[in-house]
């Protein structure tokens, strides 16, 4: 079988996305200087962006709203795919660029978000946002009605759970960010209970192709050393992000050598395995031969939690999937994917879902907890369509 | 044998598969799209642990079983490195006994589920439950641990624990180890990998509106191995199988007559001749599943009390071995016998730890009348 292309895939950033035909890296290096954002100590993620058509437009979407169109069916502009597309619904597709080259099979992650908005100010904000944005001139009233309903009808859904919504944001009246339209971002568990987002960024950061990893949101929000918590008994993969990883990188973690340290291809990331070490923040020193220590003051945190070990295990996962996809699509693209290659990396795949669940197991047994704890479940069910996605992208690319 | 095409699926499946079990001894193997999967008596099987000789490959080492053994499957999650190469030996997670006795190697898997058989017969006798097997008293004969929730008691598992694997796409191998307890019927299930198959989620939902009552799920993806009869029906891929330690077997056996046995004349006997207080003590008999149900041979009628055995033999005009056949596998539930001018209705009344009594009637339908005893007879595992 031919080697599968990259699997990459993007998720829609709630604000400022390319519009259709707009180089993406001219894009973000204008609206990293229009945005900025602070999450509070509620979990509210708060993003103020410029008043500007091109840049405010609050994106959002949820899995009722995703078509999928096969190579050869016809696009919503009426013409023949020659690659597959996933897109909005039709009102919104040639507005929101998602991604047009994903692989048949692949089940794109879902975003995991609520504008913090009553359902009716929402209904308001879309209604706005159709009636002003001239991109939407070319609607007529039926037209413009109906995309309004067919937004409007996932209503139920969005608020129980895996769900964003769109609209512009409220100007802010003054303030550090007078004239700003002001989005907040909730992520909630199915009880509405907000959730720590850097959780999400950290997930998106590793799953995201490279057009929403280089989004300037992500920038500020998904930290460069994931996952932020560890069980005690250590064994989780941690990734840290960057630039130059070279050879011979090592990654101290609490004053402890890390162990099976890699770093990938791109030299954008160095992979490690965690040390046991006892309660409590720790620094994460990376040193990489010839260049200055890069120190990470108190990022990660030690904890004998469950539930705070399950939210690392899952985002550990992640990284494990990453970093596994990684090289797969580097043998790929090196042409040295060959049967070897590829039962190697099968097999690292299956055994890095069986260390995390024995963490995960350690943890439990130590803790007395169960795992049937709801917010257990909660927190493999919020990461699993993108797990499920990273690991559908290496098996394409494997098999 | 080859597999039997038929849906893996239905409510009512685990009742109405019992008829093909009728036909192969207890055991049905079929087919469903990538799903091969066999059904199995609960009384006259056994679960055993196959653990893999360090030189031979999991099928090879399988295959190597003998007739006994209908299905081999893979275990649970093991260890790595990986025998790339060739067999070599590899330590399994969790902790596995065999033949009542803990098998050095695994370690502890406390948070896990395990699979496990005390040496009982029926349903009772299977436990699909939490905790290291070790842990369980009384202890098991035949146990595996370090094994995922699907089912239990007839209740989806949620995502918590199953972590990692609830995020396996449809395409992975499975392996589901699970039970359907009124029916009797113990299953094993492989979705081979790399093909059309059902997530997680949606296989519990599966296995939920069949009403299994417990299911678990062992290693997947290219682990995944079903032997059946000999033959193998999923392979894993080469290097897995190289390395697989261990997986659940199902070994026929028969119930034979051991321990107390009784058979009392009860007043419905009408036989002038034999209508006498008359015990019998020690029956010999063997209850075994056939291509067509079950068959008792009765070698002998034991020691009778209140008349000569061989003038109870002249009167009730039969031959030994005497062979009464039934045509359901079924023996936990009433089941009728029928042989030369003889007709039995017997049950199985098992525990968990212990294969049980057959009660029922015998009934002799000589020239003169009928004789009936009540019997009562202590069984044990036959060959």
């Amino acid at each position: 079988m031919p080697d599968a292309p990259q699997q990459n895939v993007n998720l829609v950033m709630p604000v400022g996305l390319p519009p259709a035909g707009t180089d993406a890296a001219t894009h973000y290096s204008l609206l990293r200087t229009r945005l900025s954002s602070e999450v509070d100590a509620t979990d509210v993620t708060h993003v103020w962006i410029t008043n500007e058509d091109a840049y405010s437009g609050l994106f959002a979407m949820c899995k009722g709203f995703l078509r999928y169109f096969p190579v050869g069916t016809t696009a919503p502009n009426g013409t023949t795919l020659a690659a597959p597309m996933l897109t909005l619904k039709t009102w919104l597709w040639d507005y929101l660029a998602l991604r047009q080259n994903a692989s048949a099979g692949v089940t794109l992650p879902k975003l995991i978000g609520y504008g913090n908005v009553h359902p009716d100010s929402v209904r308001d904000a879309v209604r706005d946002e159709l009636s002003t944005n001239p991109r939407y001139q070319s609607l007529d009233a039926a037209a413009r009605t109906q995309a309004e309903t067919d937004f409007m009808a996932g209503d139920a859904q969005m608020l129980a759970s895996a769900a964003t919504r769109i609209g512009r944001g409220a100007i802010e009246s003054g303030g550090a960010h007078a004239s700003q339209r002001r989005l907040d971002l909730t992520f909630l568990d199915r009880d509405g209970t907000n959730l720590d987002p850097h959780f999400f960024f950290d997930l998106w950061g590793l799953v995201a192709g490279p057009q929403v990893r280089n989004h300037p949101l992500m920038e500020m929000l998904a930290r460069p050393v994931t996952p932020s918590q560890m069980p005690i008994e250590g064994g989780l993969r941690i990734r840290v992000g960057g630039t130059g990883f070279t050879t011979g990188t090592t990654v101290q973690i609490g004053g402890q050598l890390a162990s099976d340290v890699a770093v990938n291809s791109t030299h954008s990331a160095v992979y490690a395995t965690s040390p046991a070490l006892p309660a409590g923040s720790v620094t994460v020193v990376v040193t990489i031969p010839s260049q200055p220590v890069r120190t990470f003051s108190n990022a990660i945190t030690f904890t004998i939690d469950l539930l705070a070990t399950v939210r690392a295990a899952a985002l550990s996962y992640a990284i494990a999937l990453s970093e596994i996809r990684e090289q797969a699509d580097a043998l790929a693209a090196a042409g040295t994917l060959d049967e070897a290659a590829r039962q190697r990396l099968q097999g690292a795949t299956d055994l890095a879902g069986i260390a995390i669940q024995d963490v995960v197991a350690t943890r439990s047994a130590a803790t007395g907890g169960t795992l049937f704890d709801p917010r257990v479940s909660e927190v493999w069910e919020s990461a699993n369509n993108d797990l499920l996605a990273l690991k559908t992208g290496i098996l394409t690319t494997i098999s | 044998m080859a597999l039997t095409p038929r849906a893996f699926s239905g409510a009512a499946f685990f009742s109405l598969i019992r008829t093909q079990m009728n036909s192969n001894r207890g055991f049905f193997g079929g087919v469903d799209g990538t799903f091969k999967y066999v059904c199995v008596d609960a009384s006259f099987y056994r679960l055993m642990i196959l653990m893999r000789p360090t030189g031979l490959t999991f099928t090879d080492a399988a295959m190597a079983m003998g007739p006994q053994v209908r299905a081999v499957g893979n275990g649970q999650m093991f260890n790595g490195p990986y025998c790339w190469t060739s067999p070599c030996a590899v330590t399994w997670q969790g902790r596995i006994i065999s033949g009542g006795t803990t098998t050095p190697g695994g370690t502890a898997a406390a948070g896990f589920r395990h699979f496990g058989q005390w040496t009982g017969a029926s349903e009772l006798s299977f436990a699909l439950t939490s905790g290291d097997p070790t842990t369980i008293t009384p202890h098991y004969f035949s146990a595996i641990g370090r094994l995922l929730p699907l089912v239990t008691r007839g209740v989806g598992s949620p995502a918590g624990p199953l972590g990692t694997f609830y995020s396996e796409p449809a395409s992975t191998g499975k392996i589901v180890y699970g039970i359907a307890r009124a029916e009797q019927v113990l299953f094993m299930l492989v979705q081979e990998d790399g093909g059309a198959g059902l997530d997680v989620p949606a296989l519990i939902t599966r296995l939920t509106s069949m009403h299994v009552d417990d299911a678990l799920m062992g290693d997947g993806s290219t682990s995944v191995a079903l032997v059946v009869d000999g033959a193998v029906e999923v392979s894993p891929a080469f290097y897995k199988n190289n390395s697989i330690p261990v997986g659940p077997m199902f070994r026929i056996h028969s119930l034979q007559l051991a321990g107390v046995r009784s058979m009392t004349n009860t007043p419905a006997t009408t036989d002038p001749q034999l209508q006498m207080g008359m015990n019998l003590a020690d029956t010999a008999a063997t209850l075994r599943l056939t291509s067509s149900g079950m068959q008792l041979t009765i070698a002998s009628l034991g020691t009778p009390t209140g008349i000569t055995l061989a003038t109870l033999i002249s009167r009730l005009g039969v031959t030994l071995d005497l062979n009464l056949t039934s045509t359901t596998s079924l023996i936990t539930s009433a089941a009728t016998f029928t042989g030369p001018n003889a007709t039995a209705i017997l049950t199985l009344i098992p525990t968990n730890t212990f294969d049980g009594h057959i009660t029922g009637t015998l009934t002799f339908t000589t020239s003169r009348g009928i004789v009936q005893f009540s019997v009562d007879w202590q069984v044990a595992d036959g060959p």
